[in-house]
């Protein structure tokens, strides 16, 4: 109850300090062809709410009103419909892995007019490779997701078991982990999401996708994402990390303290601390392991704001785009729970989000710091390919079966590239032979 | 010329069917023909795919990509796999079920009949969501009481999935089918059954060779409804892999259309497998009810 009372007087303070600098904000009014009127907005993101609310107060020309949707796949087929329905909102949320498809079946619509500009002035490259597809820009990005390491700090030291930095290092941490305790693992292979695959592969230097003048190159399983696999594979047949479902299983494991260690994300400190409550103090965040010791990241995970093909109001949803994804109230707007550690994709917001999320959790380590040197590192040249739900589908159809030997995970990524470009050709995408 | 009686009762039929067919028309045939139609086009778009899409004629296109690709064949083969492990088991049960209620042994008939019964009113999907709670290991208490007996089984694993779907069918339909089979026993004349007992039969062989035989129609129609149930099996499969991605996602026939709509935004091809489909239902039912036809007439 007193929890609540002080959220709700939280609430009313940043209401009050954003009306402040609604009454006080000159530039709107000023800046030419003003966008007014009602904007739908459809977000699965924790925060879309406050966001929005905030936005109306101090924006009192264009009246935003939120829907919640589901998220995952149920979420892009719902918006996917509505395209072919005319049916959509102005904003919608579009993570990057999908945005491509998006853009190549012309569901979003092209912003490099209105909201080009401030994605080119605004980011580094390493998020704006993800939204400025074939020379157009399609999505504002709104987070960045750089690779971390979460372990148990408690647990390594009583041990003596080192931080790993290398990717041997980290062979070695999981084959100690095993050894102190024998129901523990150091590390997870999602059989249900490719997605740390995917990061882990482009942090190794790999490029699945590429664009050429007007085609598409598809190396699924170049040179780099092949080391990787491998090495997961190998850890996975060995046991010496387990194969779960991402979803009750892994955090199960967690709880039980079988997980000691795991790779995620920068959003995974939050998401961590609100699943596991009860192990606070216990955890830490490191940097992600590299093959050379050197800093290298990818990302997993990350959002991004398009304008969906046949939106009514595009004028007004660029400007609601821009707010929450580049001004200080906005980005303040999400993380105003204090509970998510996500991090903005605009470097310049990273002391907003800093200073809202609250690091007891983790004993008070600055963990921010660590995130910003792993977004520094992002390998440039990433690119999410045009048909990831069928290349996602055709890895996650192999991944349970890697454990057992039955498959064997470069293979599998083999198997991914073929269904990848048999489905693009099917499309009419021009595919050049990798 | 019609009587003005017979013109009367024209008139009363076609009001009488006017409802019918409407909605048959419109519920029916209207999707059916709207699958059709858009089963014979593809969305096509070139180069990067940045220029937009257009939908293009493929005529049977559709139809040779989804019988050609080994996914759509392989869901398939999982029916069969799980047809001859339910259809066995289910209707088998619920038979056996049936008959010791009918017989003189049971006690409390009534309360057994809706105990049996009681599965089938858990909606499919709820049942589904409660097995798969059951099935998944670090949650099951079935998996741990087993694990503490020495066995050691995963209910999720990519070998056991089938059969796991086909034990929460099971669970789900043998109750009702019961009902369904002892509603038919009480139609069984009790003077035949008089005459059995006059004539030495016991229990059993009363069983076997005077009320099985007596109630084969309804065994028969059962057969068929389970039949056609199963090639749309989806639910279950669904739940699972959603829950534990031991199966893929075209795992059954159904699952194959809707990730081919849904997760590829193919509609062509779903529309087209999803025809196939229907078509295979309708040949199989045709072919089971021909086999039971001649079984009845033996």
């Amino acid at each position: 109850m007193l929890r609540r009372t002080t959220a709700a007087l939280a609430g009313s303070a940043t209401a009050l300090a954003l009306l402040a600098t609604a009454c006080g904000g000159t530039d709107q009014a000023a800046s030419p062809g003003k966008k007014t009127g009602e904007v739908t907005f459809w977000s699965f993101l924790k925060g879309s709410d406050k966001v929005a609310e905030a936005f109306n107060r101090s924006h009192p020309d264009i009246k935003v009103t939120f829907e919640t949707v589901p998220s995952g796949q149920e979420y892009y087929s719902k918006l996917t419909n509505a395209v072919k329905a005319g049916t959509v909102p102005d904003v919608a949320v579009v993570e990057y892995p999908h945005l491509p498809e998006f853009a190549a079946q012309g569901k979003v619509e092209d912003l490099s007019g209105t909201l080009g500009p401030v994605v080119k002035e605004k980011f580094p490259e390493a998020a704006r490779q993800l939204v400025d597809l074939g020379g157009r820009t399609w999505g504002v990005p709104r987070d960045a997701a750089p690779l971390m390491m979460m372990y148990r700090k408690d647990f390594f030291t009583r041990h003596k078991i080192d931080v790993p930095t290398t990717w041997d290092g980290y062979r070695n941490m999981a084959e100690q982990v095993k050894k102190a305790d024998p129901a523990a693992r150091g590390g997870v292979l999602y059989t249900d999401n490719p997605g740390v695959l995917e990061a882990l592969s482009w942090q190794a230097g790999g490029q699945w996708f590429a664009t050429e003048k007007d085609s598409w190159k598809v190396t699924v399983d170049d040179g780099p994402s092949k080391k990787v696999a491998a090495y997961w594979g190998d850890l996975a047949r060995k046991d010496l990390v387990r194969s779960l479902s991402q979803l009750d299983p892994f955090w199960t494991s967690v709880q039980k303290d079988r997980t000691v260690a795991y790779v995620c994300a920068s959003w995974c400190a939050g998401a961590h601390q609100a699943t596991v409550p009860d192990q606070k103090g216990k955890w830490a965040v490191a940097p992600v392991p590299t093959w050379d010791g050197k800093p290298a990241s990818g990302m997993y995970g990350g959002s991004s704001f398009v304008v969906p093909k046949g939106a009514d109001n595009s004028g007004a949803a660029a400007e609601f785009i821009k707010w929450i994804t580049t001004d200080p109230e906005g980005m303040k707007a999400w993380v105003s729970s204090g509970t998510s550690s996500m991090f903005p994709a605009d470097p310049k917001l990273v002391p907003v989000t800093k200073a809202a999320f609250k690091t007891d959790y983790y004993g008070g380590q600055d963990i921010y710091t660590l995130m910003a040197r792993s977004y520094d590192a992002i390998r440039p040249g990433w690119t999410w390919g045009p048909v990831m739900g069928a290349t996602n589908t055709a890895l996650v159809d192999q991944l349970p079966k890697v454990a057992d030997g039955t498959v064997s995970l470069p293979g599998v990524l083999t198997t991914a590239e073929r269904a990848t470009i048999e489905q693009m050709e099917q499309r009419g995408l021009k595919v050049t032979a990798p | 010329m019609a009587s003005p009686s017979a013109r009367g009762q024209r008139r009363t039929a076609v009001l009488l069917l006017t409802p019918f067919f409407g909605l048959f028309a419109a519920v029916t045939l209207a999707p059916l023909l709207y699958a059709a139609w858009l089963s014979l086009f593809t969305t096509r778009t070139s180069g990067l795919g940045f220029g937009g899409t257009e939908n293009v004629f493929t005529g049977l296109g559709n139809y040779v990509r989804a019988l050609s690709d080994e996914a759509f064949r392989d869901g398939f083969l999982v029916i069969a796999v799980y047809c001859a492990v339910y259809i066995p088991l289910m209707i088998g049960g619920a038979l056996v079920l049936a008959l010791l209620l009918d017989s003189g042994l049971a006690k409390a008939r009534n309360f057994f009949q809706l105990a049996l019964f009681l599965p089938h009113a858990v909606p499919g999907l709820i049942a589904a969501l409660i097995w798969v709670y059951l099935y998944t290991p670090g949650l099951s208490p079935v998996i741990d009481l087993l694990a503490s007996g020495g066995l050691d089984i995963n209910f999720l694993s990519v070998d056991n999935a089938v059969f796991s779907a086909a034990n929460i069918a099971v669970w789900e339909w043998t109750g009702y089918n019961m009902v369904i089979f002892y509603a038919a026993l009480q139609a069984v004349p009790r003077e035949t059954l008089d005459a059995a007992k006059v004539d030495g039969a016991g229990a059993v062989r009363t069983a076997l060779s005077i009320k099985v035989p007596m109630i084969y129609p309804a065994v028969a129609l059962a057969v068929l409804f389970t039949v056609i149930g199963s090639i749309q099996l989806f639910t279950e499969p669904k739940v699972i892999y959603n829950a534990s991605s031991a199966i893929g996602s075209s795992f059954t026939p159904n699952m194959y259309v809707q990730t081919a709509a849904f997760q590829n935004n193919d509609f062509g091809l779903a529309a087209a497998a999803s025809l196939l489909i229907a078509l295979f239902a309708a040949v199989l039912s045709f072919v089971v009810t021909r086999i039971s036809r001649r079984g009845s007439q033996s």
